[in-house]
């Protein structure tokens, strides 16, 4: 095969990006960290449903993510090894990085008109370890990014050299956005409306104008009309993934009644969170550089009336977007410098990254050996995310709110299901099943939940005609539905009570009478080490606590605490945030 | 006992024998031909057609007895299943026709693709034109049928005078019907150009368009030759186009052009017919054309070569799609069929009534000529050039049939769900077709209005765009005349039962043809069912 020569540059980019891609989803393969994020789990299991499940079939998409992520598992999640470790989804989201990459090369080439910026620009986006780290996992963002970033490229190409491919072509990726996180539907109608602008301005030809917008739009807003279509079709309102019992809003009206969305209709803690969320996952050093690109490439574009330029400001839309978004508490955002102090949806600002280097790169060129020093300062910036074990992604993903930790008793009550789980149903509630059947390695057709219809209904009326187990947690549908009495009074006896997750099993003799306090409280600190059977013990972290004094605390030997350390997949003591909750392991294995 | 057996076993051979034997029909010989113009006895009737074309390879007989053997066979078999299990029978032909509706949309898809990725239209620059003198250019011969339609012929005198062509090479010949006094008449009370002639085609069954330009063909001259109906007005440039494009692709046989209308902003018929059009010459043909698969040629502004007109016997007049089927036979003796880059105007028809009627007529037109076709499936796989171009057809003729009636069988049983919920509807459709079917039918539309859209930006008609996402209102149209053909199949058995021995075959307006009745428009509008039942 000849490969044309035009395409050099490229093809080594999309060897390098490959290369990077390898390297570290294998490095965090080896940590175990690929399917740390509850998400991550929640989203090879959404895919997992569609060839696994009591009713297999595209309607176990369900309505809560957009399908585009998961229907690109659909190839592998079949196969079990490449399921149980995450790789299935993480190979869209390495092949989507490799593509990004390449993408944002060819962004800041063709805003900066020199090849140096566009290499200088897949650099800053290919060495970022938030971004190594995302795309090696099932989440969706690296999909997301890549197809925002191609359809900003040909949006650009057309406003540019004025050809209705290009034009398409933009409309195409942007669908794929569409497809893939509600951020592209804000972004796609913000190109839509540029389309417009830019051509009126351009030609003062309004059917043309009108024809360009009709083509643009009917592809690039196929995707939320095919969304809307899709929950008329199947759950009997188009607009229920915004009002159904586990959209996003929903879950946030709860984070909200709990006092627990500090942004919410308050400008400054949105702004100041989106500040913090971008410095910790884009790099301080990268936004000042950036925004001063961005300036930058203001000034040229009107100075050399190279209008097209101006187009690349869409994308920072998606910090807009972000900021809008938390600000109404359709989402949220818990970064560690700000109360609650915690990790949540951090990852968030891995879509900014695209625009700060570009925009960052295409200064850098100009700079010439001035965009030395600040390559340094970038680098020494990366460097510090990884050397003090400050990936936020990763810290969110293992010990952040919605994080492995944070899933842990569903987790453990899966491995112990791993190990006990003797045929039949499994009655319980969807948003548990994700992790408990996850690690429980029990097909999904042996889980019956709100996904499976009428079969679910008929057996919250009579459990013991369908189904052989029942997994409650508390607070969840099961507790809400079933009182132990009753579960007893159907022939089902309690089997398994680990913090808040207990297991019934019907036919069984009541083997645990009693609960006990789901976390350890702060207040509740002990000083003589618990017996061994007590282990592993969640500890809830409050001011004051190291890993010594907790490896103290609970083993009387402050020494010990690599194995709070492991246990937790930490990699420093850095990790210990306040209020997360960390898994105290038994001091010998 | 045996001996009654064997009589009655050898009375039904008998008989079975007489009706599937193919019907017999007398050549005429060489003092007849030389007579009268070649032709046949058929159940003493004489047939006239001036061609050396085998009544065999024509369709003067369209379904053979043993095609509608086949086909009640087949009928048998669906009543049997349904009687034994309808459930399941229902089930397994809502299976096999989602499954072809399926592939059929992939197939067009694949084809527009092929168009997309590399232009394929033959492209011949004005300035290659401007290099070549006078002198250069062949002679050319116009063929311009006509009937009751003397009062376009200043409009096409016009428009033929306006051709870059030199006059002296230009042989413009009109084709009069000896039975169309009035035409003959006006024609002869006006001055016409000197490089003008008139034919009058004999009196003689079939009186058809096909036959009428047999007859011309033993008069032409040009070593090139194309059709043009009297309401067309053609690029200026064609015919130096078309003289390159045969000197350059020397395996061409019949380059089409392509076609557009003059009046499209007239309504919401014409913009969405000028739509269709769009999509069907800029996109579909040249897909076609990649693949090397036999375009079907439109009824005008097609040009041939005289001589490979002459190899294969010229049209075929028992055919109402003539043009389709001479693409066929010219593959068959190794010519292609393209499509060049130049363009021939035509009037829309602008009403619900008339656009149904052409329709019809030539979805009906489709029908025949698939029915013809699969006559001896064998012979057609080997004449029209192996597997692909075989399954090309399929889809391109019998395939657009299907699918335009399938789109109201399917657009009913949707409505019937909706309205009805009705579970037993869902159990016709398993996963797997269930899927197939939405895929077809949200994918599909989708991609098929976009097309339209793309095929209309293309031709630069911005305004069209916006009409063009109504397109599905416009197949719903055209599905409807596709089951008013079907019907007209089956209701009108004496009407079809005439076109099968030739008797009466129609000059109807072909299926890829734009039929323009007359260039005004609403006056000859009233003019066509008189035209019709003439023919």
């Amino acid at each position: 095969m000849q490969i044309p020569k035009r395409h050099g540059t490229e093809i080594i980019l999309t060897i390098i990006a490959l290369l990077a891609s390898l390297a570290s989803t294998f490095y965090f393969m080896r940590q175990g960290v690929i399917v740390a994020a509850g998400d991550a789990v929640a989203h090879l299991n959404i895919a997992r449903r569609v060839v696994d499940s009591i009713n297999p079939g595209f309607s176990q998409l369900g309505y809560v993510w957009l399908p585009i992520n998961h229907l690109l598992m659909l190839p592998f999640i079949w196969i079990n090894s490449l399921y149980y470790s995450g790789l299935a989804g993480s190979i869209s989201s390495m092949l989507a990085f490799v593509a990004a990459a390449v993408y944002i090369y060819k962004i800041a080439t063709l805003l900066s008109g020199k090849k140096l910026a566009g290499i200088v620009a897949f650099v800053l986006f290919v060495a970022n370890p938030n971004i190594l780290y995302m795309q090696s996992t099932p989440l969706t963002e690296l999909f997301y990014i890549f197809s925002l970033t191609a359809g900003m490229y040909y949006l650009i190409l057309w406003a540019k050299q004025r050809r209705l491919k290009h034009l398409i072509l933009s409309a195409v990726f942007l669908l794929l956005s569409n497809l893939s996180r509600y951020d592209g539907w804000f972004i796609s109608a913000a190109c839509l409306a540029a389309v417009v602008v830019y051509e009126l301005w351009q030609n003062r030809n309004w059917k043309r104008t009108e024809a360009l917008a009709i083509i643009f739009g009917a592809v690039a807003f196929a995707g939320p009309a095919l969304w809307f279509a899709w929950n008329y079709v199947i759950f009997g309102n188009p607009l229920y993934f915004a009002v159904g019992p586990y959209s996003a809003k929903a879950q946030q009206m709860g984070l909200l009644a709990a006092g627990q969305l500090p942004a919410y209709h308050h400008l400054l803690n949105s702004l100041v969170t989106i500040f913090y969320d971008g410095k910790n996952t884009d790099a301080l050093s990268v936004i000042v550089i950036g925004l001063a690109g961005c300036c930058y490439l203001l000034w040229t574009a009107l100075r050399d009336k190279q209008y097209y330029k101006l187009l690349f400001f869409l994308f920072g839309l998606q910090i807009i977007y972000y900021i809008i978004n938390i600000y109404f508490g359709n989402g949220v955002i818990y970064v560690p410098q700000l109360w609650p102090f915690k990790f949540f949806n951090d990852r968030y600002a891995t879509t900014f990254i695209p625009f700060f280097v570009i925009a960052a790169a295409v200064l850098m060129e100009r700079l010439k050996w001035l965009a030395a020093v600040v390559g340094i300062a970038i680098f020494l910036e990366y460097g510090a995310f990884v050397r003090h074990g400050n990936i936020i992604t990763l810290q969110e993903a293992t010990v952040g709110y919605a994080s492995k930790a944070s899933n842990a008793s569903r987790a453990a009550a899966g491995m112990w299901l791993r190990q006990n789980y003797s045929g039949g149903l499994i009655l319980s509630d969807v948003f548990n099943d994700d992790s408990a059947a996850f690690y429980s390695r029990i097909p999904f057709r042996d889980w019956l939940n709100g996904g499976n219809g009428q079969l679910f209904s008929d057996a919250l009326k009579n459990p013991a005609e369908y189904v052989n187990w029942v997994f409650v947690r508390n607070g969840d549908l099961m507790s809400q539905t079933f009182t132990p009495a009753e579960l007893a009074g159907d022939g089902f006896g309690a089997v398994y009570r680990q913090d808040d997750v207990t297991i019934y099993k019907k036919g069984a003799p009541n083997q645990i009478p009693a609960a006990r306090p789901p976390v350890a409280a702060p207040t509740t600190v002990v000083n003589i080490p618990p017996p061994a059977a007590a282990y592993p013990i969640r500890h809830f972290v409050v001011p004051g606590d190291t890993l010594w004094s907790l490896a103290q605390t609970y083993y009387g030997n402050g020494s010990l605490w690599p194995r709070i350390l492991q246990a937790n997949h930490m990699h420093s003591q850095f990790n210990l945030y306040l209020e997360n909750i960390l898994i105290i392991p038994a001091p010998q294995p | 006992m045996e001996e009654r057996f064997r009589t009655i076993y050898r009375n039904l051979r008998l008989r079975w024998q007489r009706f599937t034997r193919d019907p017999e029909v007398l050549e005429f010989n060489a003092a007849e031909t030389a007579q009268k113009g070649q032709g046949f006895t058929y159940n003493q009737a004489e047939f006239i057609h001036h061609s050396n074309l085998s009544h065999k390879e024509s369709a003067f007989f369209s379904a053979f007895p043993k095609q509608k053997l086949y086909a009640a066979g087949v009928l048998l078999v669906v009543v049997l299943g349904i009687l034994l299990n309808w459930h399941g029978t229902i089930l397994i032909i809502f299976a096999v026709l989602t499954t072809l509706y399926f592939l059929d949309s992939l197939f067009n898809a694949f084809l527009i693709y092929r168009s997309f990725a590399k232009s394929s239209e033959i492209k011949i620059s004005t300035l290659e034109l401007s290099r070549y003198k006078d002198d250069f250019w062949p002679r050319y011969t116009v063929f311009c049928p006509l009937y009751k339609e003397w009062q376009v012929v200043p409009q096409f005198v016009e428009a033929m005078s306006a051709l870059d062509y030199p006059k002296e090479k230009l042989q413009i010949m009109l084709l009069l019907e000896e039975d169309d006094k009035e035409t003959i008449n006006k024609i002869a009370a006006q001055n016409l150009p000197a490089n003008f002639e008139v034919i009058v085609v004999p009196d003689s069954k079939p009186k058809t368009k096909p036959k009428a330009m047999n007859y011309g063909l033993n008069f032409a001259r040009g070593q090139y030759l194309v059709i043009y109906d009297a309401e067309i007005i053609p690029d200026r440039d064609q015919l130096k186009k078309a003289v390159l494009t045969f000197r350059k692709f020397p395996h061409l046989g019949c380059p089409q052009t392509r076609l557009d209308h003059y009046n499209t902003e007239q309504n919401f018929i014409t913009r969405l017919f000028n739509t269709e059009f769009c999509f069907y010459y800029d996109l579909f043909l040249p897909g076609l054309q990649k693949m090397g698969a036999p375009v079907p040629l439109s009824g005008h502004s097609t040009h041939f070569r005289t001589s490979a007109l002459q190899k294969i016997g010229a049209w075929d007049p028992y055919n109402v799609t003539e043009d389709c089927d001479i693409a066929i036979r010219l593959h068959r003796i190794g010519f292609q069929t393209g499509v060049i880059d130049s363009v021939s105007r035509e009037e829309a028809t602008g009403t619900f009534e008339s656009w149904i009627k052409q329709r019809s007529r030539w979805m009906k037109g489709f029908m025949q000529t698939s029915i013809v076709n699969i006559r001896n499936p064998i012979e057609l796989y080997n004449d029209i050039g192996g597997f692909k171009n075989f399954i090309v057809f399929g889809f391109i003729v019998p395939g657009m049939v299907a699918v335009n009636l399938l789109n109201m069988f399917y657009w009913l049983l949707l409505v019937a769900w909706y309205v009805t919920l009705s579970p037993i509807i869902k159990t016709f459709f398993p996963t797997p077709i269930l899927y197939m079917s939405v895929v077809s039918f949200v994918a599909g539309n989708f991609i098929f209005i976009y097309l339209n859209i793309i095929g209309a930006y293309r031709r630069q008609r911005y305004g069209l765009v916006k009409y063009t996402v109504l397109s599905p209102l416009y197949w719903l149209m055209l599905s409807a005349a596709t089951v008013r053909a079907a019907v007209q199949i089956v209701t009108s058995p004496h009407n079809w039962e005439k076109t099968e021995h030739g008797s009466h075959l129609q000059a109807a307006p072909t299926p890829q043809t734009i039929k323009v009745v007359s260039a005004n428009f609403s006056a000859n509008l009233k003019a066509t069912p008189a035209k019709e039942r003439q023919f």
